[in-house]
């Protein structure tokens, strides 16, 4: 989620209507925007698709065209500059463009927004600047020719600072360095004009180019590791300032002009929309709604339209995308929901199914059910059972109390009697959950086995007592078992048994050793079991 | 001659149980309250016998002959230092005494005192009036003695020591209720690893591969074992293309290049939808409903409202002619089916699904609750797993935010909660 914060007045200037507060949340809610309005400060929620809308111009060109104020594709009127940037051995962030807008009318407005969309630009298709990162000159203050290119060492004055320091000390000592220097090793790329650094992507500005109230043409440059986004962050920047004030010129980054606002070209079946969406919309339909949407129709015939996509729209992969903007513009208010026939019969999985009965058995014996977390950690789910073995690695745990997937369910039971010692006794619990093993046989290199397992607690806690419940059990289970000596490092030597099936160990119960009872805390008896019940 | 049982002794030394509830009483208090007062069953039945408490909605009250009795010796406190000291009393109170099993003959002194026993039974009218049945034994209903002996009353108004039963977990019990919905509505039960290979938690559901939700503050990833294995070559050929260029599909696709690397990483998986993939590959164009509630996980800090592990109700519907307008049809329905009326429709993001989609549910007491993720996935999702002429819908609630309004709590560890009380006493359905 990327949350802008907006001044509601510059908005409705921009939209160039009055609205009231439920009508502007309304809109915004339909084109995908949650809005909290505190009189004239709006916090708004958007998803990462639409980078193009995360400034106040982006919002009011999207709800001019859905509320009819103003639809259609803006026209952006180009002209070149003489501006030449020649881009020399640059391989840390091979890809620059970068674009001119003159006659801008500085205002406060737009000083803010444009350093919020830059900052969300940085975080959203910018990958916090290692995919993309902006920056925004006073055009008058640069003197061109440009050369963009990898450096060993260069000194300038960064922005803010009044002292000139080399790029490597910039990394070391600027805040803004450090917060950045893991993206760059040994070469600095660096945007020189005739007297020097005006920029030191993705770190900062030089201080001789800073963007001033008195600045009247800006230029702003783009770098970055792809191609296509950082075309992407250029064309929103341009087209976001140019929806207030300035006229765009291109500037020669080597062979190519650059903003490159040549709008994409697709097309859209009718039948292709309605037999996704089933809304029955007429080619004027999908036309005047892929209008309002802000695209361009060119022609709408023989069942299909061809439209042009916007230079800022970087969510259109698919014509599928489009179809979604059809569904967007007719309004998901307006969408009547149906429900298909489709004849299938339900089932729990055998899995699940085998949980509820065994589920319910449990609870016939008079246990209460808990559920714990799989996530736990060494100390609970061997050492203080006085046991050992392997065990699913977090890499990057939150906590040290949770990094590890438990393999048994015992552990988890002994939590809860833990920390229910002030509880009325006696205490009988169960679980039914899943633990996880290794297992090389797998493509996930685990094996999830559901298990059962119950614990009961009191002043004459005894084995007999829990074998009768265990046998009550495995015959519901319809199982032929066996049950043998057995020994378990957490429960008391010859007071512990297994549970075989054809050979096979299938669980495991006595009377917990006093000594695990110390580990948790426990003054009370405690005997218990553990079951697989499916691998 | 009579001698003090093991409780006659206890109640000498510390008071009648009675007594020691008119203590605790003080002056009132309620029935809960009381209930949890030892031995409370006993002590209201003879506070109440004896006039020294009024019940009176759910408040225990102490009456007036209540309050006198505290400071004074009751005869059967008297009777039972009597029988401490002289091995006896006066009849009346020995019957009271026996009755309430708080004195024993003396074995030698056994046979003579029977006899007494029976000539007061057969003679004595005093006698006869105090004898009566508290427990019912096979033996006096064999020899018919219970029709000449007086049931004693009990007060079936006086608090019962309580017991718990065995029940489900709450929240379990909720997620069983949506499963039966869901079954009702004619899906069928998918399952996949919680243990998860990247390229089925994100690859395949064309989630790009540095897209910022696969960081690690949003996905665990694991140490050990750290990577897996990837399904068949042909599967990951056509998702490679599918990424990077769109394959078939007229996607323009990512662009970039995708690296098998980080397919190849085990992660715990961060949604349900991994478990749709999975399924996807298996039945194809097949029509079909699967659903599975199941725990994904998230690096978050527990509080009140994140836990590291989380439920989804994991929903997709394959089938040629479906629609957007039936995939809003079944988020109401599942709305429905939870209790709620009121759904509201936003357009939404996910990587995999186009149109996508959040629905709101209005709940009576929280308002309006975003938990309905939903969309038709994506041609770049479905042509890769082999997926070809269906439209799917799909969707993965959290389900957790429902539950806690459903339960009455507003801390979200209370869906795990290990507090016994609380279980125990949690009302199972509302």
């Amino acid at each position: 989620m990327v949350v802008l914060e907006i001044d509601k007045n510059d908005l409705l200037k921009l939209v160039e209507k009055e609205l009231t507060d439920e009508q502007i949340e309304e809109t915004l809610f339909l084109l995908k925007v949650e809005t909290k309005i505190n009189e004239n400060k709006m916090i708004c929620e958007l998803n990462p698709d639409r980078p193009d809308m995360f400034s106040v111009e982006g919002l009011a060109r999207e709800m001019k065209g859905f509320l009819g104020i103003e639809t259609g594709m803006v026209n952006y009127i180009i002209s070149d500059s003489d501006v030449v940037l020649k881009r020399e051995k640059a391989d840390v962030r091979p890809f620059i463009s970068c674009a001119i807008i003159k006659d801008v009318k500085l205002t406060d407005e737009l000083i803010k927004s444009l350093m919020q969309l830059q900052e969300k630009l940085h975080g959203s298709i910018g990958r916090d600047r290692k995919k993309v990162a902006i920056g925004v000159h006073d055009f008058d203050k640069i003197k061109p020719p440009l050369v963009y290119k990898d450096v060993d060492s260069y000194k300038f004055i960064p922005l803010g600072e009044t002292k000139e320091m080399d790029v490597k000390e910039v990394l070391d000592v600027h805040p803004k360095g450090k917060d950045y220097a893991h993206l760059l090793k040994d070469k600095y790329p660096i945007i020189l004009d005739k007297e020097g650094v005006i920029s030191f992507p993705p770190i900062i500005n030089s201080e001789r180019t800073r963007v001033t109230e008195n600045t009247k043409n800006l230029f702003i440059d783009v770098t970055g590791t792809d191609e296509r986004a950082v075309n992407q962050a250029l064309n929103i920047v341009v087209c976001n300032i140019v929806e207030r004030t300035g006229k765009i010129f291109t500037v020669k980054v080597s062979a190519k002009k650059t903003p490159d606002l040549e709008p994409k070209g697709i097309g859209v079946d009718i039948s292709n929309i309605d037999s996704l969406l089933g809304l029955g919309l007429s080619e004027k339909d999908v036309a005047d709604i892929l209008e309002r949407m802000r695209d361009k129709v060119v022609k709408f015939r023989g069942g299909r339209i061809e439209v042009l996509i916007p230079p800022y729209r970087t969510d259109v992969l698919h014509v599928i995308d489009v179809v979604e903007d059809v569904a967007i513009g007719y309004g998901y208010n307006n969408i009547q929901p149906i429900l298909p026939k489709i004849a299938t019969i339900g089932g729990l999985s055998e899995l699940e199914k085998l949980s509820t009965k065994i589920r319910e058995l449990m609870i016939g014996l008079g246990f209460q059910e808990t559920l714990n977390f799989i996530l736990t950690n060494e100390q609970n789910n061997f050492t203080k059972m006085k046991t050992d073995g392997k065990m699913v690695e977090i890499l990057n745990p939150v906590s040290s109390e949770y990094n590890v997937c438990r393999t048994w369910l015992l552990p988890s039971l002994m939590k809860v009697l833990s920390a229910n010692k002030h509880r009325e006794y006696p205490q009988k619990i169960f679980e039914i959950g899943d633990c996880v093993v290794l297992d090389e046989g797998t493509d996930s290199g685990t094996k999830t086995i559901r298990k059962l397992s119950a614990v009961i607690s009191y002043d004459n806690a005894n084995l007999t007592e829990m074998k009768s419940i265990i046998e009550a059990v495995l015959k519901d289970f319809g199982y032929e078992y066996e049950i043998r000596d057995f020994n378990h490092p957490s429960f008391i030597e010859s007071r512990c048994g297994e549970i075989l099936v054809n050979e096979k160990q299938i669980g495991f119960f006595g009377e917990i050793h006093p000594s695990i009872l110390t580990n948790w805390e426990l003054e009370k008896p405690v005997i218990g079991f553990e079951i697989n019940i499916f691998e | 001659m009579y001698e003090l049982t093991e409780e006659g002794k206890d109640y000498l030394k510390d008071g009648l149980p009675e007594k020691q509830l008119l203590k605790f009483i003080e002056t009132e208090k309620t029935i809960e309250e009381v209930s949890k007062f030892p031995n409370s069953q006993i002590a209201t039945g003879w506070a109440k016998r004896n006039a020294w408490i009024e019940i009176e909605d759910d408040v225990v009250k102490i009456t007036e002959t209540g309050t006198k009795a505290i400071s004074e010796k009751t005869p059967i406190e008297k009777a039972l230092e009597d029988v401490d000291k002289k091995g006896d009393t006066e009849p009346d109170l020995i019957k009271t005494l026996l009755s309430r099993n708080l004195i024993k003959e003396t074995k030698v002194k056994e046979k003579p005192s029977f006899w007494k026993r029976i000539l007061n039974f057969l003679f004595g009218k005093k006698a006869e009036k105090m004898k009566e049945i508290a427990q019912l034994t096979p033996d006096l209903i064999k020899t018919g003695e219970w029709k000449s002996i007086p049931f004693r009353k009990y007060d079936v108004g006086a608090p019962a020591p309580k017991i718990y039963p065995g029940k489900k977990q709450p929240y379990v019990q909720f997620i069983e209720d949506i499963r039966e919905k869901l079954i009702g509505l004619g899906f069928q039960e998918m399952r996949g690893p919680p243990v998860e290979v990247s390229f089925w938690n994100c690859d395949a559901l064309f989630i790009p591969q540095d897209h910022p939700a696969k960081g690690l503050h949003d996905i665990f990833y694991l140490k050990n074992p750290s990577t897996g294995k990837l399904p068949d070559a042909n599967l990951v050929a056509k998702v490679r293309a599918t990424h990077e260029g769109g394959w078939i599909t007229e996607s323009i696709g990512w662009g970039g290049k995708w690296d098998q690397r980080d397919a190849l990483k085990l992660v715990l998986r961060s949604h349900t939808t991994s478990v749709s993939a999975r399924t996807l590959y298996e039945s194809r164009d097949k029509p079909a409903k699967y659903f599975t509630i199941d725990r994904n996980f998230r690096p978050d800090v527990i509080d009140a409202q994140h836990l590291m592990e989380f439920y989804q109700c994991e929903g997709i519907v394959i089938g040629e002619n479906l629609t957007f307008r039936h995939l809003l049809g079944f988020l109401k329905e599942i709305a429905e089916a939870i209790g709620i009326k009121e759904v509201k429709f936003k357009p939404g993001f996910f990587p995999y699904t186009e149109p996508s989609v959040e629905g709101y549910v209005k709940h009576p007491n929280l308002g309006w609750i975003e938990c309905l993720p939903a969309g038709l996935l994506r041609p770049e999702v479905l042509r890769p797993l082999g997926v070809e002429k269906s439209q799917v819908l799909a969707w993965g609630i959290g389900i957790g935010r429902l539950a806690m309004a459903k339960l009455g709590v507003n801390d979200i560890r209370m869906l795990f909660s290990d507090d016994l009380d609380w279980l125990r006493k949690v009302p199972l359905v509302k």
